[in-house]
């Protein structure tokens, strides 16, 4: 597979793999981005608060040497002496009051807030007139400084380079010629400030390093620990082992959420899946009947010398249970069929109206000859989207359902309308009733109740249709009601939705001529 | 009529074959795609009932071939696929007409013979079968000199069973021509509407137009046959 030269292209090999793995894994991922945003957050303060204190440190320094400049120039204001006078007594030999400001200034400098102040005193051309002990020569010469702004330089003392913080006055004068007065003092000790922050803030990367990863590793783990949970539950799940159910941590958050439609899904399937297995089971049960006559029959046939007349008879027998099979078989195909995929697919425009007239036509001939009254109501032009094959079995099954369970005298009424957006078909009849023990039953696969032995001994239903309509009703996204009362009749309840009036210009006349005479008509020829 | 069976399944083949003959039609029957298409290009039959599922090669494209080279024999595609999509794409496909397994024979036969006849189709004014007349025109029906008031439905049945006169007609044959509806429940609604018109035309008669024949369906005679 892999070619595996050496220990070290193995160890980065796997290497990579685990990155890779780490890569898909949504823990992993958390972990990452969690330490990623805690080390953005954490440098980013640091060098808020770095940058913060900076300025406050030099804006402390700015206003003493503000300060500092504005009493040197009242004092050089006040002095009544000339440039020359002031080198002199620089000298040591100038006149009193000129060599009073020095050593006051001299003063100034030994006693001053900042280590190291200096205080220098210019002519219009920058020639040094005076300057205290510890000035320092600036190396980097500002032209453009501009008057009472300080400002960063670097400065020589002795050997000894360190950052200086500088500020000119250059309005002074000194009797009527302009004079230049400079103050500054290093800033060394704002770089050391900072430098001891710079040290401590490592110290706390350092501890995120470690904290953070470890932290977002606690934190995914515990958001991810539910995820897990469900995938291993779901993991061991099998078509017929579908009993274990997500864990619901009551905390009602988005994965309880999660579990719970995980949950209920799984109690549709397993409900799916267990009406799927019985529907197998009896189907396979039920074609046993047909088959098991369609052998003896035939055994019986070719064990012995009959003559043609048994042939025939016993040959007619067999098509018989053939048509037994073959209606158990298409039932069976029709109940597959009717999942709605397939119904949406092949969806178009059905004219319930003419369909269900057709079907009560269909069934006049029989409920006439049990002496059955058929009535219809149906409004016409009531349309509705689907598929019209299974609609009529529908309509086909309610009907006879009707008609075999209502004795002879009574009346079977098939009613078809709109109400607001639904179309309603109605079968009502006068018959016995479903019995209470039977009704949850009803559209229960292969259910018969003991009502359809009493009366129906020659023909007996395969026990498919009210759960063939069911299907094909919930297909179309509508509804079936039962209504019954023992003794008094039973009433079947189709509510589908999208009624619409398929009625066209062209035939209005027609249909509204129809309409008038079809209200409510006995349908026997 | 000259037919080519395309069946690969030997019972259903061979019951095909005999059935076929029975009803004096020539049969020739193969069990696989490619033979069935060679004959199909190479003789003229009057129709072919073409196997959808075969082991070679697949029923549609049997079709396929013979079509795109010109071949118009009406082609009756039997299915085992009773699923309404199967049975969308079997008549897209060119087939003229399909039914689906299992089926009764008469079915099949008289589907045959519709198929044949649509070709040179002569649509008639009146049908005649012994004494019985109907007029298409008047929409009138009488037995011998007896005039015979029929419902719409009643009409529409016995015109069916008149058009196939001496054939078996079955009752899934007539609810899908009279009502378009392939209703396949226990009772038999069509039985009653035969009734109802067995009433209209044979009572009062010594001979009996409409037999019941055990298993299948019914058939219009105009006298017995005197074999049984």
């Amino acid at each position: 597979m892999i070619p595996m030269a050496s220990p070290f292209s193995e160890r980065l090999f796997k290497l990579a793999h685990l990155a890779r793995l780490a890569s898909k894994s949504l823990r992993a991922r958390l972990m990452i981005w969690n330490v990623f945003l805690v080390l953005v957050t954490a440098l980013a303060c640091f060098l808020g608060v770095r940058e913060g204190l900076r300025q406050a440190l030099v804006g402390g320094m700015d206003s003493v040497l503000t300060a500092d400049i504005r009493e040197i120039g009242l004092d050089v204001a006040e002095l009544h002496a000339t440039a020359a006078d002031l080198r002199s007594a620089a000298k040591g030999q100038g006149f009193a009051q000129a060599t009073q400001l020095l050593n006051a200034l001299n003063r100034k400098e030994s006693v001053h807030e900042h280590n190291g102040w200096f205080v220098e005193l210019l002519d219009a051309d920058e020639k040094r007139l005076w300057a205290s002990d510890l000035t320092p020569e600036l190396l980097t010469v500002e032209r453009s400084r501009r008057d009472m702004a300080p400002v960063s330089l670097n400065g020589r003392l002795g050997v000894v380079d360190s950052p200086y913080r500088v500020l000119e006055n250059r309005q002074a004068t000194l009797q009527g010629r302009p004079l230049r007065i400079r103050v500054g003092a290093p800033m060394d000790f704002v770089d050391r400030d900072i430098a001891s922050i710079d040290r401590i803030a490592i110290r706390g990367v350092v501890l995120l390093l470690v904290a953070a990863p470890l932290l977002g590793y606690w934190l995914a783990r515990r958001a991810i620990r539910p995820l897990s949970d469900i995938i291993e539950t779901t993991a061991r799940l099998r078509p017929n082992r579908m009993e274990e159910r997500l864990a619901i941590r009551q905390t009602d958050d988005e994965l309880d959420r999660l579990s719970a439609t995980v949950n209920e899904f799984l109690d549709r399937i397993a409900v799916y899946l267990s009406q799927s297995n019985n529907l197998l089971a009896n189907s396979a049960h039920e074609l046993r009947t047909p088959l098991a006559a369609i052998r003896s029959s035939i055994e019986v046939a070719i064990g012995g010398h009959r003559t043609p007349q048994e042939y025939q008879e016993l040959l007619s027998e067999v098509i018989g249970e053939c048509a037994s099979l073959e209606r158990l078989v298409n039932q069976l195909l029709l109940l597959a069929e009717t999942d709605s995929e397939l119904i949406r697919a092949h969806s178009e425009q059905v004219d319930l109206s003419g369909l269900v007239e057709r079907c009560a036509e269909m069934f006049s001939a029989v409920a006439e000859a049990q002496q059955i009254e058929l009535v219809t109501a149906v409004v016409p032009h009531v349309s509705v989207m689907g598929f019209g094959n299974h609609l009529r079995q529908v309509v086909n099954n309610l009907l006879d359902n009707a008609i075999k369970f209502t004795e002879p005298g009574g009346t079977v009424r098939v009613s078809l309308f709109r109400e607001g957006s639904s179309s309603i078909l109605r079968v009502a009849d006068t018959g016995s009733g479903i019995p209470a023990a039977d009704l949850p039953h009803i559209f229960e696969r292969f259910f018969r109740g003991d009502r359809s032995r009493q009366r129906i001994e020659q023909t007996t239903g395969t026990g498919l249709g009210l759960s063939i309509c069911q299907a094909i009703v919930a297909a179309h996204r509508g509804r079936i009601f039962v209504e019954t009362r023992e003794g008094s009749g039973t009433t079947m309840t189709v509510q589908l939705p999208g009624a619409f009036d398929a009625q066209t210009p062209r035939d209005a006349a027609a249909a509204s001529e129809r309409g008038a005479a079809m209200a409510t008509t006995r349908s026997d020829n | 009529m000259d037919l080519l069976v395309i069946e690969d399944e030997a019972v259903l083949g061979k019951a095909l074959q005999r059935g076929l003959s029975d009803c004096h039609h020539e049969c020739t029957w193969v069990r696989n795609g490619k033979k069935g298409l060679d004959l199909g290009l190479s003789q003229r039959f009057d129709a072919i009932i073409l196997d959808l599922l075969l082991p070679d090669m697949e029923g549609i494209e049997v079709l396929d071939s013979l079509r795109t080279r010109g071949v118009q024999t009406p082609v009756l595609v039997l299915t085992a696929l009773g699923s309404v999509e199967s049975r969308v794409r079997g008549l897209r496909s060119g087939a003229d007409d399909y039914l689906v397994k299992p089926f009764a024979f008469p079915e099949l036969t008289a589907r045959l013979e519709a198929l044949s006849r649509r070709s040179n189709f002569r649509p008639s004014m009146t049908h005649t079968v012994g004494p019985l007349t109907l007029d298409m025109t008047t929409r009138r029906a009488s037995r011998g000199e007896r005039e015979i008031e029929l419902s719409p439905t009643e009409f529409t049945v016995l015109e069916y069973l008149m058009r196939f006169a001496g054939q078996v007609v079955t009752r899934k044959m007539l609810s899908q021509h009279v009502w378009d509806d392939d209703w396949d429940g226990t009772t038999n609604v069509i039985d009653v509407h035969i009734n109802r018109l067995r009433n209209k035309i044979d009572r009062g008669f010594d001979v009996a137009l409409i037999q019941t024949v055990r298993g299948h369906g019914y058939v219009l005679r105009a006298a017995e046959p005197s074999a049984l």
